[in-house]
Order: structure tokens, then sequence, then C-alpha cells
């Protein structure tokens, strides 16, 4: 029973993270660079990314393949929008410039003929900060402590930026659904 | 059939994600040649995050290991005759041993300056004995590949290697003098460690070649002590300390190259 358990401390384990690195480094760095449009900020974000990742290592480990990529792609986006706000030393600017949204109708009942292909339109519209908040959010099941730790904001200011985000997309949604229906 | 804009929403965000990948994945990804200090910090990064990560999991899985261990111990042992117990007793004690030498393994290997400091020769371990080198307000220091990153391409004829180690993006190489038996230690460690350096009754020199500043600590000539000269480049940090006379050591110093 003691070798079983100890030969649960073996196997590939350790080399996870290292592999993981290795096999996406070039194409997380083409999303950070494509993000930050500099090599400099790029190779930053990566090390971020990495920083959190290494953090996050629970939720990596439940994840394989296609997601993990996806999962760490979300990550890398977060992580150039932090470092080029530190480059620019501009506080909260995409976060705290959105405007107020009035007047939208968010009644989930008006968007219950909403399918994901149609969705997905609407969400190419979005700014990417809205759209990193609604993948960890909706993608990625964070919850709010989680998405406050991975911006560095606090919990509350979490949970209202996905509310923003998400009214932001019904709002883009009903406007555009009014105007072609 | 239950509509949730939520679910939805998540599907669509699949989709979108996805198609992002797959752009960048079918695009020409930039020829990009990751930066020497990129290198280092996500080797260190990575390393670091893999020991520390992953401790917990194991010491808790080596935990379970153990008590599972002396519980199944205790009950075959309860079950059997008096001379089994003895023998059970026994071989539980060996296990625990050697799950607490595993453990102990694990945490000496993680010491990682007080293992680099013994391995180079580097005697001055102790923060509370030694004045710390410092260049203005930059504390030097150090990290780590397991090869031969850099090495003097001089060296007097009479010197011969003795002693060579390479760690992780730091290496340490002994040389020792036919004639009078000096020995010379040359260590180069990344910048993420400190380098401790024993300056009593020591004359600070410092001096420049080709841009690199260089920090000799120069013993009094006859004295037991020995002469050392510090310099920084290009993230890393190195060091010569021998008896032996300082020119030849300036010398050495200006002759290390990087090899890879």
């Amino acid at each position: 029973m003691l070798l079983i358990l100890l030969e649960m401390l073996d196997g590939e384990e350790e080399n996870i993270f290292l592999k993981f690195y290795h096999e996406n480094k070039r194409m997380l760095f083409s999303v950070a660079y494509k993000f930050t449009g500099s090599e400099h900020l790029a190779e930053n974000a990566l090390q971020e990314a990495f920083i959190s990742i290494i953090k996050n290592k629970d939720k990596m480990l439940l994840m394989k393949g296609e997601e993990l990529k996806r999962w760490s792609v979300v990550i890398v986006k977060n992580k150039c929008i932090d470092v080029m706000r530190k480059e620019t030393k501009k506080e909260e600017v995409s976060f705290e410039d959105e405007k107020n949204i009035t007047g939208a109708v968010t009644e989930d009942e008006s968007l219950k003929r909403y399918e994901a292909e149609t969705i997905k339109k609407y969400l190419s519209g979005l700014d990417e900060i809205s759209k990193q908040i609604l993948y960890m959010k909706y993608l990625f099941g964070y919850s709010y402590k989680e998405i406050s730790k991975e911006l560095n904001i606090s919990e509350k200011n979490a949970e209202m930026k996905v509310y923003r985000a998400k009214n932001k997309l019904k709002e883009m949604i009903l406007k555009e659904g009014i105007i072609t229906l | 059939m239950n509509y949730s804009f939520e679910a939805e929403l998540g599907k669509a965000l699949d989709m979108m994600l996805q198609e992002e990948i797959d752009e960048i994945m079918n695009s020409e990804l930039p020829e990009h040649v990751f930066s020497r200090r990129h290198e280092i910090r996500m080797k260190k990064l990575l390393s670091e995050g893999v020991h520390t990560s992953f401790s917990t999991r194991k010491a808790f899985k080596i935990l379970v290991a153990a008590l599972l261990s002396i519980l199944l111990g205790i009950g075959v042992a309860a079950s059997v005759s008096k001379e089994f117990r003895g023998i059970l007793k026994d071989t539980v004690i060996k296990i625990t041993d050697s799950i607490n030498a595993y453990i102990t393994h694990g945490e000496i290997s993680s010491a990682f300056s007080l293992d680099e400091d013994t391995k180079t020769g580097i005697s001055y371990t102790t923060k509370t004995e030694k004045s710390e080198f410092e260049n203005k307000n930059n504390v030097f220091s150090s990290e780590s590949y397991e090869e031969k990153l850099w090495e003097p391409e001089y060296l007097p004829n009479e010197y011969s290697i003795v002693y060579e180690w390479y760690g992780d993006l730091s290496g340490s190489i002994g040389y020792t003098s036919n004639k009078d038996g000096h020995t010379i230690m040359f260590h180069y460690e990344n910048i993420d460690s400190t380098l401790f350096v024993n300056n009593e009754s020591i004359e600070l020199e410092q001096f420049e070649n080709e841009g690199v500043k260089y920090f000799a600590f120069v013993a009094d000539e006859g004295s037991d002590k020995e002469s050392m000269i510090v310099w920084y480049e290009d993230d890393f940090i190195f060091s010569i300390h021998s008896k032996s006379d300082i020119k030849i050591l300036k010398k050495i110093a200006y002759s290390v190259k990087n090899i890879k």
C-alpha cells in the first residue's frame, strides 16, 4: 500500500508546467504580442501569466488539452491588460472609463430567442476587458472572488464589472435586434 | 426546453475564444527569439512554481501514506503474535524514517543558496558574521542551466582544473597551482541569490575594464586571507577568489567569456 501511495508522488506532475510552457510559449507569446504590439511587453505578460497559472494550479490540473490552452490565452490577455496599464500608468483605464449603461432593457426574458451563434456576433463588438470578464465568469466559471484576485480588484468591483459586461452585451443585442427585426 | 442566456453565452464565448486561437495558430507565428532575461526568469519561475505548488500536495500524500502505513501496521500487529508485532513495529519505524528522510531531502534540495555556498567554496555563509557586498544600492545576487556558461580564457600555465561543478545557471571551477599549491576558485551565478563577501581587514579596490566594473577585495600580502574579485555582467555575478597574486586574478577576470 505504501508503495502504491508513494507512487502517487511520482509521475508527470512536476513536468506539467514546463511541458505546458514549452509547448505553448510561441502561441501564447503571439497572443500577447498581438495584444500589446511590443515584444518586451508580450514577454512580461507571459511571465505574469505563468505566475497566475501557477497560483491557479488547482484549476489548471482539472483542465486538459484545448480547454487548458483556451484558459491560458485568457490569462495571458488579462496580463496584457495589466502590463499595458502599468506601461501607460493609467489606472483602471478601460474599467472605470466605461459609461454607465442606462436605459437598456436587460430582462433575460427579452433575450430568450438568442442562441450562442447569434450571441457570438455581438460578443466581438465588446471591448477586450468586458470579453475577458465574461470569459472568466461564464466560460471558466470563476467566482467573483477569483476574478477579483486575477484582476487585483475588490470582490464587489469584480461583481460590478461582470454585471456591466453582461449588461453591455445584452444592450447591444437588444438594440441591434430591435433595428433588424 | 429550458433556455439559459448564460449557458448560451458560455457556448458563444467558447466558440469565440476557439476562433481566436485558431486564427493565431493558422497565421504565421512571429519569429521571436525570447530574450535571455525572459528565459532565465521563466526557468526560475517554473522550477520554483513546480517546487512550491506541488510541495503541499506531496507533503499531504506523504502524510497520508505514512498514516495509512502506521494504521496498517498497528492493525496487523494487533492481530498476530507478539513476535510478529515486534517485527511489524520495526518495519513501521523504518518506513516512517524513510518518509522523514524523503521529506528532509526535499527541503535540503530546495535550500539552494546554502548548497551553493558550500559547493563553491565561498565560505562566507553566515549572514551575521559577514558584510553584504553591495554595489551602490544593488545587492549582487544570483540564480542558474546545467551546463558550462562562462569560463576564463586565460589561466596561468602552472594551474590546472581540479574541480568543476555546474548547476542551474551557475557554475564553479577550481584551479590549483602545481607550483605553490594555491587554489583559484571561479564562480558565476545568475542574479537571484545574494553573494556575501568577508571584507574584514581587506582593502576594497574598484576598477573598470571594457565597461565592466570590478570590485577587488585585496588581502594583505602574506596574510592568510584570500583576495577576491567580484563583478556583474549580463545578469550574472562572478567571483574569483584565491591567495594568489591579485594581478593574476585580474587577468583571469578580464578573460572570462560566455561560451554559450
